[in-house]
C-alpha cells in the first residue's frame, strides 16, 4: 500500500541557471591573416590579432581546409574555404546579351581570412584538400606578441605566459552558486523522501502483549503495511518523536500498564504534530460511555479483540479511505468558498458521528461494559449516549444539507 | 475547528524556504557571475560591439594605428621622477559635439578597469610609471584605443564616433547569426563607355543607401520561399538566422569597378570582422555588359572566412540572388562560359561527371535524366565537363531570371541549417 500524492511534482531538483548566460565575450578576439600568392606560391604577408567577434567558420566549404593549429601544430579548428588563386572572381554578365564571363584568375593577387583567436592558436594553416599538400602555415605568434605589448593584462594572454588566472571569477559569486545549488539539492530530495516518496503506509502497533503485537505485524506486513511495534505507552511515544519515521495509524491497546491506552491517546493527542495520526484503539471490552464520550472525539474507530485478518484489514482501509474522502471534501468546500470554521465542524462531525455509531453498536452487545449498579441505569447510559449521537447526527445533517453542492452524503 | 501548530505543516515551510533560499542564491549568483561589471573589479564587462575600431597598432600597418593620448594634447605629465599615488582621470565624450559619455567600459592594459560615470569620466590610480593603453568600448561607438606616455598622471579624453555599422534587422548575437553588411560604392559603370563613373559617394547619401538596402534584402533574402524549391522546406523562421547591417561613415566606400568584385579598404575588415558576406551595392550599371573588355555587372570574390564579398546593382535583384548563391551557399554558375566550376561537396548544384550528377540524383529521389551537361551553342560553341540538374529558368544560369531547383535549395537548406539558433 503505497502513499499517494497526486499533487503535481513540482520539484526544481537542480534548477541551475548557470553561469554562463548567454551573453558575448568581453576579450574575444580574432586574428586577420593576408595571404598572396603568385607563381611561387603562398605566402603569408601579414598578421594581426584585434578584439572583435569572428565570423562562421563553418559556412563555406571548398577546395581548401583550413586549420587553425597549437604550439605543437596540433589542429584546434578546422575549415573550409575556396581557392581564391582558382576562383579569383566570377563575373556576371547580363544573361539577355551573352554569357556571363568572368575575369581571368589573376596569376598574383591577395586574399585574408578572419579567424576566431584563442590563447592556444599559434599558426594557421591552409591545405589542398585534394592533394592534402600544405600551401602555407602562417605564425602568427609575432601578431600575438604585438597585441601583448599593447594589452598586456589581457586575462588570456596572461593566462598564456602563466602569469595570471585566465578570467577566473569572484570566489564569493562561486561559494553562492555551490551552497545555493546544494541547498536546492538536499530540499529537493528531503521533500521528495519525506512527502512524495510512494512508501508503504507505516502502522504503530501498541500493546502491552507482544504475541498480539508480533500477530498483528506480521498480518499487516503481509498486506503491505510497514510496521512499528510499541509494548507500552511510554515506548509508543517515544517512537513517535522522530517526525520522519513518523507513522500513518496507530493501533492502540487500551488495557496496557502503568499506562493505559487512554493515557496514551490524551498524550498522543495533545501534541500538534501527532494529534492528526488516525488512532484505533484495540480494545477486548467495550470502552464505558464516559470514556466514550471523552475520547471519541480522538479516535477514528475502535477495534474490538479478538479481531480477524480481514476486519482488521478493513477496519485500517475504511479509516485511511474516510479521511482522504473528508480532505478532498474539506478542499472542495474551501475552494467553494464555504466558511471554515463550517467545514471543520462538518470534518469533525463526519468521523465523529461514524466512530460513536460503532461505540453504541459494541455498547449494545457488550453490556457489562458500562459500570452502572442496575440494568435500568446501563439502558439510561446507553439512552444518554444514543441521545447525543442523534443531536450529533442531526447537526451532521445540517451542515450536510449546507454543503450539497461539493459534498455528498456518505455512502 | 482550532488548529494548533501543525508541525508537519511547517517542516514542509521550512524545507520550501531553504529550497527558495538556495534557488535565489544560484539566481543572484548566476547574474553576478554572468554580470560581474555590477560588482566592481569583477571579470570583465560585456562584449566588443559590432563596429569596433580597430584597437591594435599593427606592425603591417594594416589598421589604423594605436593613438598617442599625447598627441591629443591632452595629457598632463606629473614633473619628472616617480609619483606616489599619481592619479589619472579619463573622459569619454563625443566626437561630434564633445558631449560626454557615460558607461564606456574601460580596460587598462587589456584588463576591464571600469566604466566611466554619468559625467564621462573615470578616475584611476595609475598602475606604474610605463606607459599604459586604454581601450575604451561602449555599443554603438567604435572601439578606440590610446596609449599614454610614461608617467602619466592629470586627465586623458577619448574622443569617440558613433559606430559606422548600422544594424537593419538584427534576430540574434552577432556569434549565433548569419552577418551580411552592405557596403555602399562610390562608383558606377557605363558599359557602353567602357568607363567606371565616379559618384563622389553613393546618390541620395545614407537616406537613399539605406532603402536600397532594405529593398534589396526585401527581393532576395526575403524572397526565397518563392524561389526555391518546395521539396526542401527551408528552416522554419529562416529570416530569424540572419543580421543586416550597413556601413556608413560617410568616408569609406566600396569601388564596385575596381577589379571584378572591386574592391573594399582594409580598415572596413579591422572593423567589422564578423561579416559572413559583405556586399558592395552600387546604384546602376548602365548599358549592357557583352565581355571584357567592359567591368561585369555583378561579381563574387571568394576571399577565406569573413573576407567574402559580391558586388550587385542596387536595383537588380535577381543577379543579387545569384552572387549570394556564389558567396553563402557556395553555388557554382551553370551556365557555360569563362568561370569556376567545382563540385563543392555535399549538396553540390554541380557534378563532376554525369555519373556523379545522376547518383546524387537517384539517391535524392530525382529524376536522373535531369542530368545534363553545361554546355551551349550560342553565341558560340561551349561545353564544360561538369554536369547541372536544376532545370531553366535557374537563377545560377540566367542571373537575371529563374529559380533555385532542388539542387541550388538542398544546397541553401543545407547551409542554413548549419547555423543552429
Amino acid at each position: 500500500m503505497a502513499i499517494k500524492h497526486p499533487a503535481v511534482l513540482v520539484l526544481l531538483l537542480l534548477i541551475v541557471c548557470p553561469a554562463a548566460l548567454a551573453q558575448a565575450d568581453a576579450y574575444q578576439k580574432v586574428a586577420i591573416v593576408t595571404f598572396s600568392y603568385g607563381p611561387a606560391g603562398i605566402s603569408t604577408v601579414s598578421s594581426e590579432i584585434q578584439y572583435g567577434v569572428p565570423p562562421h567558420l563553418d559556412i563555406q566549404s571548398g577546395t581548401l581546409s583550413g586549420a587553425l593549429l597549437d604550439a605543437g601544430h596540433n589542429p584546434i579548428t578546422t575549415f573550409s574555404m575556396q581557392d581564391p588563386r582558382a576562383l579569383m572572381e566570377t563575373g556576371d554578365g547580363s544573361g539577355t546579351s551573352a554569357p556571363g564571363t568572368g575575369s581571368p584568375a589573376s596569376p598574383t593577387g591577395e586574399f585574408g581570412i578572419t579567424v576566431p583567436y584563442t590563447p592556444a592558436l599559434k599558426y594557421i594553416s591552409l591545405t589542398d584538400s585534394a592533394t592534402g599538400t600544405t600551401l602555407v602555415t602562417a605564425d602568427v605568434t609575432p601578431a600575438v606578441a604585438a597585441f601583448s605589448r599593447l594589452y598586456p593584462n589581457d586575462p588570456d594572454l596572461l593566462a598564456v605566459s602563466g602569469q595570471g588566472a585566465a578570467r577566473t571569477p569572484s570566489p564569493v559569486p562561486v561559494a553562492m552558486l555551490a551552497t545555493g545549488i546544494l541547498l536546492m539539492g538536499i530540499c529537493a530530495c528531503a521533500y521528495y523522501l519525506l512527502y512524495l516518496h510512494l512508501r508503504p503506509e507505516r502502522v504503530l502497533i501498541v500493546d502491552d502483549e507482544k504475541e498480539v503485537v508480533d500477530v498483528f505485524s506480521l498480518l499487516l506486513e503481509k498486506k503491505g503495511y510497514t510496521t512499528l511495534r510499541a509494548y507500552s505507552g511510554e515506548e509508543c511515544l517515544r517512537l513517535l518523536k522522530p517526525w520522519w519515521k513518523r507513522p500513518d495509524l496507530i493501533l492502540l491497546d487500551v488495557k496496557m500498564y502503568p499506562m493505559d491506552g487512554w493515557e496514551t491517546l490524551e498524550e498522543i493527542k495533545r501534541k500538534p504534530s501527532l494529534k492528526k495520526i488516525p488512532v484505533l484503539m484495540l480494545t477486548g471490552t467495550a470502552p464505558t460511555p464516559a470514556q466514550a464520550r471523552k475520547f471519541g472525539l480522538c479516535i477514528d474507530d475502535y477495534i474490538v479483540k479478538p479481531v480477524s485478518a480481514q476486519e482488521l484489514y478493513g477496519s485500517i482501509d475504511y479509516v485511511m479511505k474516510r479521511r482522504e474522502t473528508i480532505k478532498m471534501e474539506i478542499q472542495a468546500a474551501t475552494l467553494a468558498g464555504y466558511e471554515k470554521e463550517m467545514v471543520c465542524e462538518y470534518a469533525r462531525l463526519r468521523r465523529r458521528v461514524e466512530v460513536d455509531k460503532k461505540l453504541l453498536g459494541i455498547l449494545h452487545t457488550d453490556r457489562a461494559a458500562i459500570p452502572a449498579a442496575t440494568p435500568e441505569e446501563r439502558t439510561r447510559e446507553i439512552d444518554n449516549v444514543q441521545r447525543e449521537i442523534q443531536s450529533r447526527q442531526e447537526t451532521l445533517e445540517q451542515l450536510l444539507v449546507k454543503l450539497s453542492p461539493v459534498i455528498h452524503p456518505p455512502s | 475547528m482550532k488548529r494548533g501548530i501543525d508541525t508537519d505543516r511547517m517542516h514542509r515551510r521550512v524545507i520550501i524556504a531553504l529550497f527558495c533560499l538556495g534557488l535565489v542564491l544560484v539566481l543572484v549568483s548566476a547574474i553576478l557571475l554572468a554580470f560581474p561589471d555590477v560588482v566592481p573589479g569583477n571579470a570583465p564587462a560585456p562584449a566588443t560591439l559590432p563596429g569596433s575600431y580597430p584597437a591594435s597598432g599593427s606592425e603591417s600597418g594594416t589598421g589604423q594605428p594605436v593613438v598617442s593620448a599625447s598627441a591629443t594634447g591632452t595629457v598632463q605629465p606629473v614633473g619628472q621622477g616617480p609619483v606616489s599615488n599619481p592619479v589619472l582621470a579619463i573622459r569619454t565624450t563625443d566626437i561630434s559635439g564633445g558631449a560626454a559619455i557615460p558607461g564606456v567600459s574601460l580596460y587598462i592594459n587589456g584588463l576591464f578597469a571600469g566604466t566611466t560615470s554619468e559625467n564621462g569620466t573615470f578616475v584611476l590610480s595609475v598602475p606604474g610609471p610605463d606607459a599604459i593603453t586604454i581601450r575604451a568600448v561602449k555599443e554603438g561607438y567604435q572601439e578606440r584605443t590610446v596609449q599614454t606616455g610614461a608617467n602619466v598622471a592629470g586627465e586623458v579624453t577619448i574622443a569617440l564616433s558613433h559606430s559606422p555599422v548600422i544594424p537593419l534587422e538584427i534576430n540574434g548575437p552577432v556569434q549565433s547569426e548569419i552577418n551580411i553588411v552592405f557596403l555602399p560604392s562610390n562608383t558606377s559603370y557605363n558599359a557602353t563607355e567602357n568607363q567606371k563613373i565616379e559618384l563622389g559617394g553613393y546618390p541620395g547619401g545614407q537616406p537613399q543607401f539605406e532603402a536600397d538596402v532594405r529593398r534589396f534584402i526585401a527581393n532576395t533574402f526575403n524572397e526565397y520561399p518563392n524561389v526555391t524549391s518546395a521539396a526542401y522546406p527551408l528552416p522554419a523562421g529562416y529570416g530569424k538566422k540572419f543580421n543586416f547591417y550597413y556601413f556608413w561613415d560617410n568616408a569609406t566606400y566600396g569601388d564596385a569597378f575596381d577589379g571584378c568584385a572591386g574592391s573594399i579598404p582594409q580598415h572596413y575588415w579591422n572593423q567589422v570582422t564578423y561579416s559572413d558576406l559583405t556586399i558592395i551595392l552600387y546604384p546602376t550599371y548602365y548599358g549592357h555588359y557583352l565581355g571584357p573588355p567592359s567591368q561585369p555587372i555583378g561579381c563574387t570574390k571568394l576571399n577565406g572566412a569573413g573576407m567574402v564579398y559580391l558586388k550587385v546593382p542596387a536595383d537588380s535583384t535577381s543577379l543579387g540572388m545569384l552572387e549570394i548563391g556564389h558567396g553563402l551557399y557556395d553555388l557554382v554558375d551553370t551556365f557555360c562560359g569563362d568561370t569556376y566550376y567545382a563540385q563543392f561537396d555535399p549538396n553540390p548544384n554541380v557534378w563532376t561527371s554525369l555519373a556523379a550528377c545522376q547518383q546524387n540524383a537517384l539517391a535524392n529521389s530525382w529524376n536522373p535524366a535531369g542530368c545534363r551537361q553545361i554546355a551551349s551553342s550560342s553565341p558560340s560553341a561551349c561545353s564544360r565537363n561538369f554536369w547541372r540538374y536544376d532545370p531553366d529558368p535557374d537563377i545560377m544560369h540566367d542571373g537575371y531570371d529563374g529559380s533555385f531547383g532542388n539542387a541550388s535549395t538542398k544546397r541553401i537548406v543545407y547551409v542554413l541549417n548549419r547555423i543552429s539558433q
